[in-house]
């Protein structure tokens, strides 16, 4: 039995290790590939994106290992009659993308022009405003108050 | 099992467009977990080099500038806000 149990967390613990490994493969992710596109052939000239990438991912695990005394026809079992155990697992991870420029390479030269994303902007003055108007007209009811 | 590990990694990517050489930098800034990773790749700059010039071209995220410019803004109207209630 405790050759069972000694197999058990020893194949769990490699598997987490395994797991560790390709999520290091994964995430080992200082590729400017990742960040500059291919260059990419358009009119007389190429164009090559380049962006901003956030990858990131987590994983956790659980084992468990027990015995459960029982009793049949008034004999008791010896302690490993109902012993067991389990692992699990699990994980997730995501990436995300943002276009910072383009890169565009034509008869006039070569030049950065920078990716403006608007939308981005006014969502985040909208908010960061609109909570600032809402902290001052609580301060201003405060001292009336 | 590994503790939180941070570190910053370079890289560069060299590509041939028209007659210049482009090389294209770029820099990971990377968190471990004991049970994760999070990475984050951002270009720097770019290095052209053409006809035996070179020319170093920064790469300015104007998106993630006009973001901060606005919570420092909204930052600096908080404490004003709170410095002249004091008085």
């Amino acid at each position: 039995m405790k050759e069972d149990l000694d197999s058990l967390i020893r194949s769990a613990d490699q598997a987490d290790e395994r797991l560790l490994d390709s999520m290091r493969g994964m995430f080992a992710a200082a590729q400017p590939s990742i960040v500059y596109g291919e260059p990419r052939p358009i009119g007389g000239g190429s164009i090559i994106t380049v962006s901003e990438v956030v990858s990131g991912g987590g994983f956790g695990f659980g084992r468990g290992i027990g015995t459960a005394p029982s009793q049949m026809n008034g004999a008791t079992q010896g302690p490993d009659a109902n012993a067991g155990g389990g692992t699990g697992g699990g994980g997730g991870g995501g990436s995300r993308s943002r276009p910072v420029a383009v890169i565009i390479a034509d008869a006039n030269g070569i030049r950065v022009q920078p990716v403006v994303d608007v939308t981005r902007i006014v969502l985040t003055a909208l908010t960061v405003w609109g909570m600032v108007a809402g902290a001052l007209l609580r301060m201003r009811r405060g001292a009336r108050g | 099992m590994a503790g939180i590990r941070l570190r910053v990694e370079r890289g560069e990517r060299r590509a041939s467009v028209g007659d210049a050489e482009m090389t294209a930098c770029s820099q990971t800034v990377v968190v471990e977990l004991p049970f994760g990773h999070l990475a984050w790749s951002r270009p720097t700059s770019v290095r052209l080099q053409r006809r035996g010039t070179t020319r170093v071209v920064p790469i300015v995220d104007l998106t993630r500038l006009a973001q901060l410019t606005i919570y420092a803004s909204a930052f600096a109207t908080i404490i004003g806000a709170v410095a002249a209630r004091r008085r």
